[in-house]
C-alpha cells in the first residue's frame, strides 16, 4: 500500500508541475468568464417580462451547452495527461529509476491512475459545478441540490473513463499512438451520441441503436447524457430541454452506469496486465 | 551466490540480445562486464533487475528470483540512461527514495547529506534537477543507487557523462563501496576503468558470454611477444594458428600470444630449431584491451 502511496504523491507533484495543467486552468477561467458573460446577457433577454418557465428553459439549455463543452475540456485534459502517464516514463527512461526500486508494477499503474483520476475528477466537478452556479446566479435557475450533486458526481466519471482508456494505451503503446487512438475513440463516441439524439428526436430506432453501439465501444457520451439528465431532474424530461444536441432526448439507463463502471475495471485490468509484461 | 543465472536468454523478434548466459557472482566481488556496443550488457543487467523479462532461462539475485521485491530492496541501480524526475530537486528525489527504501526517518536527513557529499552534489541539492548538467544528473543517479547502502550495486556505464575528475571520483566511490563489502556489477566501455576497479571479469559478444573469471586469470599470465624473423617455415605458422597464438603479422614481424613468461624461451628455441633467423624478440604483458580484442575477435 505504501508503494502506491509514493507513486500517487510523486504523480500529483508531477501533475502540479505540468505546463498543460497551468494552461488548462487559464483556459478554463477564460471559458467560465465567457460562459458567465453569455449567461448574464441571456438573463437580460429571458427574464424581464417573460414567463419564469421560459427563463428556466433557457437556463437549462445554457447549462447543458456549458456541460457539453466541458466534456471537451475534461476529455482533452484526461487524454493529454493520461496518454503519457506510463509510456512517457518508458520513453524518457525515468521508469528505470522507479521500477528498479522496490515498487511493484501494479503499484506504478494503480498509483498513477489514482493520482490522475483524482485531479481530472476534481477538475471536472469544479468546472461543471461552476457552470451550474453561474447559471443559477444569472438565470435564477431552480435546481434540486441533490439532483445537481448527483449529476456532478456522474460527470466526474467522464474523465475517469477516458483516463482509464488512455492509461490502457499508455501501458502498451507509445504516448503519441495512445493519444491518437483515445482521441479517435472519444470522437467516435461524440458522433455516436449525436446520431443517437437525432434518432430519438425523429424516432428512428436504427439511429438510436447506432448510438447505443458507439456507447458500448466507449460510454463517454452516454455518461455525459446521464449526468445532464440526472442533474436536470424532472425539468430534463421536458421536450424543450431534452431537445437539441446537448440534451438527453435518449436518456441512458442506469444499466449504462453499471456498464461504465465495469468497463473501467476491465480496461484497468488490461492496463495492469500489459504494463506487467512490458520490457523497459 | 549473489547472482546466479542459468541459460538466461532474451530474444527481440529476430534479434538475440542474450543467449544462454550462465553466470555466478559471489559476495564482495566487483564484476566487470565487457563487450562492444549491442553485445547485450544492458539487457543482461535489466533482466537481473526484473526490468526486462527473459525469453528463457533463470536468474536469481540475492537468493530471490530476478525482479523480486525483496531483492530490489537490497539492490542499487545506476542505469545507462540516467534520466530523473526533472521537476524535483535532488533533495526531494533522495527523500522519496529514502522513504521507498524504508530508511528510518531519524536517519534519512543524515544519510542524504552524506550521499550528496560523496557524489559531490552538496550545496546543490535544493536546485531543480532540470537545471543540472548531464554529469550532475549522473552523479545524482549514482546517489540514488547507493543511498540505502545496497548489498548489490549495478552500475551501467557509470561515468559516461563525467569528465576525468568525475571518473576518478566514481572510481574512488567504487573502491570505498568495495571496501565496505558491497558486491558491484559494472558495465563499462572504459577498459582502464574496469581494469582498475574489478576483481572479476566477463566478456560478452553477440549476446553470448565468451569467458569469465578473476581478473588475474586474464591479466597476469597473458603475455605478448613480437618476433622479427626470416625464413619461418609454414608448418610453424600453421602451428601458431592452431594453438591460437597468432595475433598479427606485418611482413616478417609476427605478434604472438603466450600464456606465461616461461613459454617465451621455448618458443624461440623451436623457432631456431626450425631454421629461422631471428633478428628481434620483444615481450610485454598484455593489457585488458589486448585480451578484450582477442576474445571479441574470436
Amino acid at each position: 500500500m505504501n508503494e502506491m502511496k509514493y507513486v500517487v504523491q510523486l504523480t500529483l507533484k508531477e501533475i502540479m508541475n505540468k505546463r498543460i495543467l497551468h494552461m488548462g486552468v487559464i483556459m478554463t477561467l477564460l471559458y467560465l468568464l465567457l460562459y458567465g458573460y453569455a449567461a448574464h446577457y441571456s438573463a437580460k433577454m429571458a427574464i424581464p417580462g417573460s414567463e419564469l418557465w421560459f427563463a428556466q428553459q433557457i437556463g437549462y439549455q445554457l447549462l447543458t451547452m456549458g456541460w457539453y463543452i466541458s466534456t471537451f475540456l475534461c476529455g482533452a485534459l484526461a487524454i493529454l495527461t493520461g496518454a503519457g502517464s506510463l509510456s512517457s516514463e518508458v520513453e524518457n527512461g525515468t521508469i528505470l529509476a522507479l521500477a528498479s526500486k522496490p515498487i511493484s508494477r501494479p503499484a506504478i499503474v494503480g498509483g498513477k491512475f489514482l493520482a490522475y483520476a483524482f485531479v481530472t475528477a476534481i477538475y471536472s466537478a469544479v468546472l461543471v459545478g461552476a457552470i451550474a452556479l453561474l447559471t443559477i446566479y444569472f438565470l435564477k435557475l431552480q435546481m434540486d441540490l441533490l439532483n445537481l450533486l448527483s449529476g456532478i458526481g456522474l460527470f466526474m466519471l467522464f474523465p475517469v473513463l477516458l483516463l482509464a482508456v488512455a492509461h490502457l494505451g499508455s501501458a502498451r503503446l507509445s504516448t503519441l499512438a495512445t493519444g491518437v487512438v483515445t482521441f479517435m475513440l472519444f470522437t467516435l463516441a461524440i458522433i455516436g451520441g449525436f446520431i443517437e439524439q437525432i434518432g430519438a428526436m425523429i424516432q428512428n430506432t436504427s439511429l438510436v441503436n447506432v448510438g447505443v453501439v458507439s456507447s458500448l465501444v466507449l460510454p463517454s457520451d452516454a455518461i455525459y447524457r446521464l449526468a445532464v439528465s440526472v442533474a436536470a431532474g424532472p425539468m430534463g424530461k421536458s421536450s424543450i430541454v431534452s431537445f437539441g444536441p446537448f440534451g438527453a432526448a435518449s436518456t441512458p439507463s442506469t444499466v449504462m452506469l453499471i456498464y461504465t463502471l465495469v468497463y473501467i475495471l476491465i480496461v484497468m485490468a488490461f492496463a495492469f496486465r500489459f504494463f506487467g509484461k512490458r520490457d523497459f | 551466490m549473489l547472482i546466479e543465472t542459468c541459460n538466461l536468454s532474451k530474444q527481440y523478434e529476430q534479434n538475440i540480445a542474450c543467449h544462454e548466459i550462465c553466470l555466478s557472482i559471489k559476495e564482495e566481488q566487483v564484476f566487470g562486464l565487457l563487450g562492444p556496443n549491442g553485445a547485450g550488457k544492458s539487457t543482461l543487467v535489466k533482466m537481473l533487475l526484473g526490468l526486462v523479462y527473459p525469453t528463457s532461462g533463470q536468474a536469481r539475485v540475492l537468493g530471490f528470483p530476478a525482479g523480486h521485491q525483496k531483492a530490489k530492496k537490497q539492490t542499487g541501480y545506476l542505469p545507462e540512461l540516467f534520466r530523473q524526475y526533472e521537476w524535483l530537486s535532488a533533495a526531494e528525489l533522495l527523500q522519496l527514495y529514502a522513504r521507498i527504501y524504508e530508511i528510518p526517518a531519524s536517519q534519512q536527513k543524515k544519510r542524504i547529506a552524506e550521499t550528496l557529499q560523496l557524489v559531490g552534489l552538496q550545496g546543490r541539492e535544493k536546485e531543480r534537477i532540470k537545471g543540472y548538467s548531464k554529469g550532475m544528473q549522473q552523479r545524482l543517479a549514482l546517489a540514488g543507487a547507493i543511498l540505502h547502502e545496497p548489498a548489490l550495486l549495478f552500475l551501467d556505464e557509470p561515468t559516461s557523462a563525467l569528465d576525468p575528475i568525475g571518473r576518478r571520483e566514481v572510481r574512488d566511490i567504487i573502491s570505498l563501496l568495495k571496501a565496505k563489502g558491497t558486491t558491484i556489477f559494472l558495465n563499462s566501455h572504459l577498459l582502464s576503468e574496469v581494469e582498475m576497479t574489478c576483481t572479476h571479469l566477463g566478456f560478452i559478444n553477440h549476446g553470448k558470454m565468451i569467458d569469465s573469471g578473476p581478473v588475474e586469470d586474464f591479466m597476469q599470465q597473458k603475455h605478448e611477444i613480437t618476433i622479427a624473423a626470416e625464413e619461418v617455415p609454414s608448418s610453424m605458422l600453421n602451428r601458431w594458428r592452431l594453438e591460437k597464438r597468432f595475433i598479427a603479422q606485418h611482413d616478417q614481424t609476427y605478434t604472438l600470444a603466450v600464456d606465461n613468461k616461461e613459454e617465451i624461451p621455448l618458443l624461440v628455441e623451436a623457432l631456431v630449431a626450425s631454421g629461422s633467423r631471428i633478428y628481434q624478440v620483444e615481450s610485454r604483458q598484455r593489457g585488458l584491451e589486448d585480451v578484450f580484442m582477442e576474445l571479441i575477435q574470436d
